[in-house]
């Protein structure tokens, strides 16, 4: 059976611990692999987007991310699609290979969880991360995160979910403090949570009573949520969510705040961040209600440590039909770009720092118009660059 | 000389308020590097009091080292507004961060604190060729754009009901039929459009002995609306207007309600317990802390300071606020909140065997007082009795009552509001 684990790097001190699980494939689902499908599919299917968002994650995880204090310690992955394919890897002396992962059956996610809590609880300072991307299945207070064999139990069809308010409270009873949940799933309602009357699936870890944490803080274990309750996600076929693609921006440097001296992404930043990017995203997406992430729980908790942050910058000109002609030229620190005319805003990264934006135009129509020396500095920049005839 | 003078421009002056002053949001203010852009290291970042006001007398000054500053404010609608500000020695500027227009001026209220969003900006032109889907299910077929938005709203109050009464019968699946709602006292519209509906409430009710609903129709369900009355102004004890701002349902958005509190100090921290940003409300609960020592007025508006404090702590303290959060559920013995912040306190602050006897104790008497005023009481009612109950299987029963309550709680919201069958599902 394959290991979950595609890094694990034995540290002495704190560490950051993730589990990603990325869920596309559910054979009892209709248009799945299974000859017995489920009556409870409530309109659900097959899904293309959570094995590429919990990949794409894993990889930016492993490359990138650089917490000083809490080093990267381990990722687990574990991923249902289709037609599996090997997660790349880099071998001990940076030769490529590649891991199969294994797929996110309840069995496996069991084990994988369980060794996620014994890392956690070997150091209290230890970083907790979990990433979930898949089905989900809401109501109320109450959010059900469906697992690959959803539904193959056909009188007991919540048999392989997580009871995701009931995992969070029993983690309370994990030694480490920071805790960290990104829930990348539509919550809408479920008739089926309803009907079962609050069991929402396995809790997989179970409260004991036991209070006494180690060094007496309270835990800290702030969620975000793709959506608000009873709102669907959305994603583009086959790519990571916006969701996904709005944590790792906030991740690195989107989030980040420098009032304590070294650029650190918060909690509370990266809520700030996240909704302003899947703001602009929804925009661009032309999504009849902008996708409003939501969140639960958030406590002043440092999460990553940044060198030079990526900004996500969107700029655009007015008036809207001056913006149809504009050529885009921005100067700063390492970064020269020259964008052809857009129908939307352009949108990308830069590095912290101070820019100049220009807008150009070919024809005579429009005076060419600057915007310099704007500093760029996260959780976005934004602005309209106005320019007259 | 003060030389910066900072305000959040927002029209919030309609409709009837008992205190001219304005709501007010932590922005922070810090000095960077103009070749740079980072941050001027050494020099401590302020965090200034920003007023929300479309009235340009109504600001913030403050007076700052000649130099390149950037001023953030985040709201509780998650919006983020920011500017760089040119102070100069000698010379003031006025700095005015512009927020997203609501969708109506008697809407600003509930857009300022998330309860309503502005229309999506028609999109230039869609640049990307591949379709957007779902991740789930389809989109349910809900009312049509066009179609018939008529709640009807009815205000109904109870005398406090025997716990276990209250709570089965907000469990069971015909609760309307159980408990006998009839609707009437209908409540007037006081401003509507195709797709929003406001409603006042102020209540001359004797809080403690009876608690105010609104009951809100809808096509298939009922929403049953806590209104935190009487909600009254510290000092002048005047009584803050309540709304409850109904939307069109829609796709992926079944609950129509939501409430705000037309005041001033505490609205915002209001906003920011509903978005879960606990640190921002923390921080607006510390400008009322030396207040609320001193005397309760608004034991609602105690409750909501409290949420932050408590959510905000991770070990044993001390502070001062402890003192009158034990206050509070001595003085007001009919608040279920106040009970159940007791009960969320003493476990934070390491719980013995000795204590948990007490914690058992203070949630008991939380759930004999009924639903919770806020959202996150429930929640955290929940969350004492998953931890407990592995000590006290006896509790299991409530447990399992409130987890029934629980799945038909509006989870965005500040103030609970339940969604219940109507009388003809």
């Amino acid at each position: 059976m394959p290991s979950a684990f595609v890094f694990d790097r034995p540290l002495k001190g704190p560490a950051t611990h993730a589990v990603i699980i990325g869920i596309g494939s559910y054979p009892h689902l209709p248009g799945g692999s299974s000859r017995a499908k489920t009556a409870h599919h409530e309109g659900m299917g097959q899904l293309t987007s959570p094995p590429q968002s919990a990949r794409h994650l894993a990889r930016w995880l492993i490359d990138q991310f650089d917490s000083p204090a809490r080093p990267l310690g381990s990722v687990q992955l574990l991923i249902s699609e289709k037609k599996p394919r090997p997660f790349p890897l880099r071998g001990a002396v940076g030769e490529r290979t590649s891991v199969t992962v294994p797929r996110a059956t309840k069995a496996e996610i069991e084990r994988a969880l369980a060794d996620w809590r014994s890392k956690g609880d070997s150091h209290s300072d230890n970083l907790m991360l979990l990433f979930f991307c898949g089905h989900g299945a809401g109501s109320g207070l109450t959010l059900s995160l469906l697992l690959e064999d959803f539904g193959d139990r056909p009188n007991a069809p919540l048999k392989n979910c997580i009871d995701l308010r009931r995992f969070h409270s029993a983690m309370d009873e994990c030694a480490a403090r920071d805790q960290c949940y990104f829930i990348d799933a539509c919550r809408t309602e479920s008739r089926l949570l309803t009907a079962n009357a609050g069991f929402a699936g396995d809790p997989i870890f179970q409260s004991t009573g036991i209070f006494q944490h180690r060094d007496r803080r309270a835990r800290a274990g702030p969620m975000f949520f793709s959506t608000v309750a009873d709102a669907a996600a959305y994603s583009r076929p086959g790519k990571p969510s916006i969701f996904t693609d709005a944590v790792i921006a906030a991740l690195s440097g989107a989030g980040s705040g420098d009032s304590n001296g070294p650029w650190e992404v918060t909690a509370t930043r990266l809520q700030t961040a996240l909704d302003a990017i899947m703001r602009e995203e929804s925009q661009a997406l032309g999504l009849e209600r902008s996708q409003t992430p939501s969140a639960d729980a958030v406590v002043e908790l440092t999460l990553n440590t940044v060198a030079a942050p990526q900004v996500p910058i969107f700029v655009r000109v007015e008036p809207a039909a001056a913006h149809a002609i504009a050529k885009l030229r921005c100067e700063g620190p390492e970064c020269h770009r020259r964008l052809k005319p857009s129908a939307e805003p352009w949108r990308f990264q830069a590095r912290t720092g101070v820019y100049d934006f220009v807008a150009e135009f070919k024809t005579g129509c429009y005076k060419h118009t600057a915007l310099r020396k704007e500093p760029v500095r996260p959780p976005f920049w934004r602005k309209p660059i106005l320019v007259g005839p | 000389m003060k030389n910066v003078r900072l305000r959040i421009e927002k029209s919030l002056e309609g409709g009837p308020r008992v205190s001219s002053s304005a709501p007010a949001v932590f922005g922070t203010l810090y000095a960077i590097d103009p070749l740079t852009g980072g941050r001027v290291q050494g020099t401590p970042a302020r965090r200034p009091l920003i007023p929300i006001s479309s009235d340009p007398a109504t600001v913030c000054s403050l007076e700052i080292p000649p130099g390149q500053y950037v001023v953030e404010v985040s709201l509780p609608s998650g919006e983020c507004l920011s500017a760089v500000i040119e102070a100069q020695r000698d010379k003031a500027c006025d700095v005015v961060l512009q927020g997203e227009a609501s969708p109506r001026e008697w809407l600003a209220w509930h857009h300022l604190i998330g309860n309503v969003v502005a229309p999506q900006q028609p999109s230039l032109e869609h640049a990307l060729n591949a379709p957007v889907r779902h991740m789930g299910r389809p989109k349910p077929a809900g009312p049509g754009r066009h179609g018939r938005f008529k709640p009807r709203v009815y205000q109904r109050w109870w005398a406090q009901l025997e716990a276990g009464t209250a709570w089965a019968l907000l469990a069971h699946p015909k609760f309307d039929k159980r408990l006998g709602i009839k609707l009437d006292h209908e409540v007037p519209c006081a401003q509507a459009d195709a797709e929003h509906a406001v409603y006042e409430f102020t209540g001359s009710i004797k809080s403690g002995r009876h608690r105010m609903f609104a009951i809100v129709e809808l096509a298939d369900t009922l929403e049953l609306v806590t209104l935190p009355l009487p909600w009254l102004h510290h000092g002048s004890r005047a009584k803050h207007v309540i709304e409850l701002a109904l939307q069109r349902p829609s796709s992926g958005r079944p609950f129509a309600s939501a409430i705000a509190v037309r005041d001033p100090n505490l609205s915002m921290l209001l906003g920011f317990l509903a978005s879960g940003a606990l640190p921002a409300a923390r921080e607006l609960a510390t400008k009322s802390e030396e207040r609320l020592d001193q005397d309760i007025t608004n034991p609602l508006g105690a409750a909501a300071g409290a949420y932050a404090f408590v959510a905000n702590t991770r070990g044993a303290t001390q502070r001062p606020w402890r003192r009158w959060i034990l206050n509070l559920n001595r003085q007001f013995a009919w608040l279920p909140d106040a009970a159940i912040l007791v009960a969320a306190l003493e476990l934070r602050n390491e719980p013995s065997e000795t204590n948990l006897a007490s914690v058992r104790d203070v949630s008991l008497e939380a759930y004999s007082r009924g639903l919770p005023y806020f959202t996150l009481g429930l929640r955290w009612l929940l969350d004492i009795f998953d931890k407990l109950v592995p000590v006290f299987p006896e509790l299991a029963q409530q447990q399992q009552t409130v987890e029934r309550v629980a799945l038909r709680c509006h989870p965005s919201s500040a103030f609970t509001i339940l969604r219940l069958p109507s009388a003809g599902a």
